[in-house]
């Protein structure tokens, strides 16, 4: 094979010897190799200092961000952050004043439509067509086959568990049995990038997990899917990259692993069988609530937790400590809600 | 372009299935056949019996020859029923009055003693008032006698006594000018039928395309919002370019419009072939087999391109009106202008179908928004220049160009645009945001 590409390439010799290297090296350091995947070559969908202007206030300011092949990527933020307006610069509906959208490492044309798929957060289809009707139109009308879409809508809605449901009109369904027809309308087509705009609002505990299921389904199988959601324990369970959007900028991005260790640890939990005194005294401790299994305490520093855990063994058997990571829920707020704490 | 006719071909389905749709054209296509056998109806019910009306008899000898004009007479439903005198003028009303309780005759004439300018004075006597048209009919009778009587009196010869009476000769002669392409200009004038056809046609026309402007206009108006509100525009804007699907929508429902139109061309068609029909189609002097259809078929043409024009000019435009309205509640407010301005077009169209070419006709013919009313009224009756009827399609089908433009470019930004309606600053701001 070495010998095929040295021909087709015309490497020279000394090409050839930095070739092997690297060649090896890249077989002996699998990490790299799946970072260099990742960041460089897989990448589907890149957003570069993409800014938009409106007439009096800018919507998006210089975002970046770059979701690969078979990637949840979560787009986080407050009402009126610019998530919407990202979405909308992304689908092609309007376009960045600055920067620019790549997919595939192209720019946007006409064609890519049949690539996309699009779940809005305002729900909508035709109250008054049937389901199968005005899937397999809208699969249509996205340049998808109408057999292949038929076969498609049949194998979706029997998954969903719902296929009396194709000869249903939509006015017809609850809002809950709406909500999976307006999913399969975002995918029905196969889409390679799929955005979803709180997909799973306004669905009970196991349609979310139906849902849920195949989201995880669709990424496994190569989609590429840009995320948005109030919900951040969907996002921890989901994606592995984020970016949390205030107020038209990028506050913080990255690898939600990543981003929990740079946040400090200030949750302890303790498990104890006596009460406790004299937590107040330990420098770094902030509150003390007490709980059913002993106590939970707020600190300012890492270093308390230890003086924490030899004060309750001082005094009691304990049963259950530990040192909590920050819940993207206490990151979100504390980055969107407090004012300029970035 | 497949797209465009996805975009369509949904539309027509989802029209053509809607229960509104369905019911409305077997309503009128109902109302038409009722209509266009009304006079064939009326024939049925009329002509058998004749009005019987007595006449109480003297010794002028007046009431014999009215009997007998109308005994000569074809096409009257009068028939004159002769009382003989019964000395007394007493018994002769009991007589009449019998008869008139009994519903043998419809009312009685009578002559009285006293004269007016040499003739008896009529008295007619009935339970009813006396028809419009009965009365006519008499008083021309008596007054045919009367010239008569007196023509005898004065001693003149009958001919002169005809020359005395035939009508003044008046013949309307409806010019129009065809093939001036060809170099002299050659006159062909209208016949009668033609003149009725091309009155008819054009009357047509202008109906239908009211109607359908209206009809059609609004609903894609309606079905945009609704497209909007019911936020499925979201999905949709994403998948068709906005231009595509809103000339699709067009043209789905002028598909829907034309083949209703179709639909009822068919009822017309068919119930002036049925073979009853055509005895009264003869009768009021429309023989097909008399027209030219040279003369016909540019009416037709232009008709047909006017009133595609004319559709593709509103609805456009009311596709972009349906477009920047997110509620339907909302939307007969802000159609209203639109409904103004082809209401306009219509009736000046229509009160000026008797003096095709008046200045109002002349100069509203070249204004877009009326030139499909009025053009086709002037093409059908009146007389355009070839250069007139070419320029207004010329400055139509700039408008059409240009409406259709803004129309595509408020719809892309209308499309995404939610909450109030947007005013015109608003729209112009959006547009430089968005881009388009």
């Amino acid at each position: 094979m070495i010998v095929f590409l040295l021909k087709k390439s015309r490497l020279a010799f000394r090409d050839f010897v930095v070739f092997v290297i690297i060649f090896h090296m890249l077989i002996l350091d699998g990490i790299r190799l799946s970072l260099l995947e990742r960041s460089f070559v897989m990448t589907t969908l890149k957003l570069d200092q993409v800014t938009k202007q409106f007439v009096d206030k800018t919507a998006v300011d210089h975002i970046d961000l770059s979701v690969s092949k078979g990637e949840i990527y979560g787009l986080l933020g407050a009402n009126g952050a610019g998530k919407t307006t990202t979405m909308r610069m992304v689908l092609g509906l309007i376009y960045p004043d600055e920067g620019q959208i790549l997919y595939n490492g192209k720019a946007f044309t006409e064609e890519l439509t049949s690539k996309l798929g699009y779940l809005p957060e305002e729900r909508g289809l035709y109250p008054k067509v049937k389901v199968s009707d005005q899937l397999l139109y809208l699969a249509q009308l996205r340049g998808y086959s109408k057999k292949q879409a038929d076969k498609n809508l049949k194998d979706w809605l029997e998954r969903f568990d719902v296929s009396e449901y194709y000869n249903k009109k939509v006015e017809e369904l609850s809002k809950g049995n709406q909500q999976k027809i307006q999913f399969i309308a975002s995918v029905i087509h196969d889409p390679e990038i799929l955005i979803l705009d709180e997909a799973f609002s306004g669905l009970d505990p196991v349609n979310v997990e139906l849902l849920k299921g195949a989201v995880k389904d669709l990424r496994d199988g190569g989609t590429c899917i840009l995320f948005s959601t109030h919900r951040m324990e969907h996002v921890e369970e989901l994606c592995s990259n984020i970016s949390i959007l205030d107020r038209s900028k990028t506050v913080l991005k990255g690898n939600i692993k990543k981003i929990k260790s740079t946040f400090p640890r200030e949750r302890v939990i303790l498990g104890v069988e006596n009460e406790i005194s004299g937590f107040q005294s330990i420098t770094g401790v902030k509150s003390v609530h007490k709980k059913s299994y002993g106590y939970e305490i707020n600190i300012s520093e890492v270093e308390a937790a230890q003086d924490i855990l030899k004060l309750a063994m001082d005094q009691s058997t304990v049963s259950r400590f530990e040192v909590l990571e920050p819940t993207l829920n206490e990151i979100f707020i504390k980055v969107v809600g407090g004012e300029g704490s970035e | 372009m497949n797209k465009l006719l996805t975009v369509a071909g949904f539309t027509i389905r989802n029209k053509l299935k809607t229960k509104a749709f369905i019911i409305t054209t077997l309503i009128i296509a109902l109302i038409l056949c009722i209509g266009l056998n009304i006079p064939y109806i009326i024939t049925l019910f009329s002509s058998d019996e004749p009005t019987k009306i007595g006449f109480l008899e003297d010794n002028s000898g007046i009431a014999e020859s009215v009997d007998q004009y109308f005994q000569k007479q074809e096409d009257t439903d009068v028939e004159i029923v002769l009382f003989g005198d019964k000395d007394t003028v007493k018994e002769n009303e009991q007589m009449a009055m019998n008869k008139l309780d009994a519903g043998e005759i419809e009312g009685y004439l009578q002559l009285k003693n006293e004269e007016v300018d040499g003739f008896p004075v009529v008295v007619y006597t009935s339970q009813t008032s006396l028809r419009f048209n009965l009365q006519n009919q008499l008083q021309n009778v008596f007054k045919l006698l009367k010239t008569d009587i007196v023509a005898k009196e004065l001693g003149l010869s009958s001919e002169e006594q005809n020359i005395l009476l035939s009508p003044v000769s008046f013949e309307s002669v409806e010019l129009s000018d065809t093939d001036t392409a060809q170099g002299g200009k050659q006159i062909e004038e209208k016949n009668e039928t033609e003149e009725a056809l091309s009155l008819f046609i054009s009357y047509a026309v202008i109906i239908l395309l009211f109607m359908g402007i209206m009809i059609s206009g609004q609903l894609i108006a309606t079905e945009i919002t609704t497209e909007k509100s019911s936020r499925v525009m979201e999905i949709l804007v994403t998948s068709v370019p906005s231009l595509t699907q809103m000339f699709g929508k067009i043209i789905g429902m002028f598909i829907v419009s034309v083949s209703q139109i179709l639909i009822f061309v068919a009822v017309l068609v068919v119930n002036i072939l049925l073979p009853h029909n055509a005895e009264v189609m003869q009768q009021i002097n429309l023989d097909m087999s008399n027209v030219d259809m040279t003369m016909i078929l540019p009416i037709i043409i232009y008709s047909i391109l006017l009133y595609f024009m004319g559709f593709l000019l509103y609805s456009t435009l009311f596709a972009a009106i349906g477009s920047i309205v997110s509620r339907t509640e909302d939307l007969g407010q802000a159609i209203m202008p639109m409904t103004f301005i082809s209401l306009a077009g219509f009736y000046i169209a229509i009160f000026s179908i008797s003096m095709p070419d008046s200045a109002l006709v002349v100069w509203s013919s070249f204004i877009p928004f009326f030139t499909p009313f009025v053009m086709t009224l002037r093409i059908g009756l009146g007389e355009p220049a070839l250069w007139e009827i070419w320029l207004s399609l010329g400055i139509l089908l700039a408008t059409i160009l240009g409406g259709g433009w803004l129309s595509a470019k408020i719809y892309r930004t209308g499309v995404l645009m939610y909450g109030k309606r947007p005013s015109i600053k608003e729209l112009r701001k959006a547009m430089k945001a968005f881009k388009v």
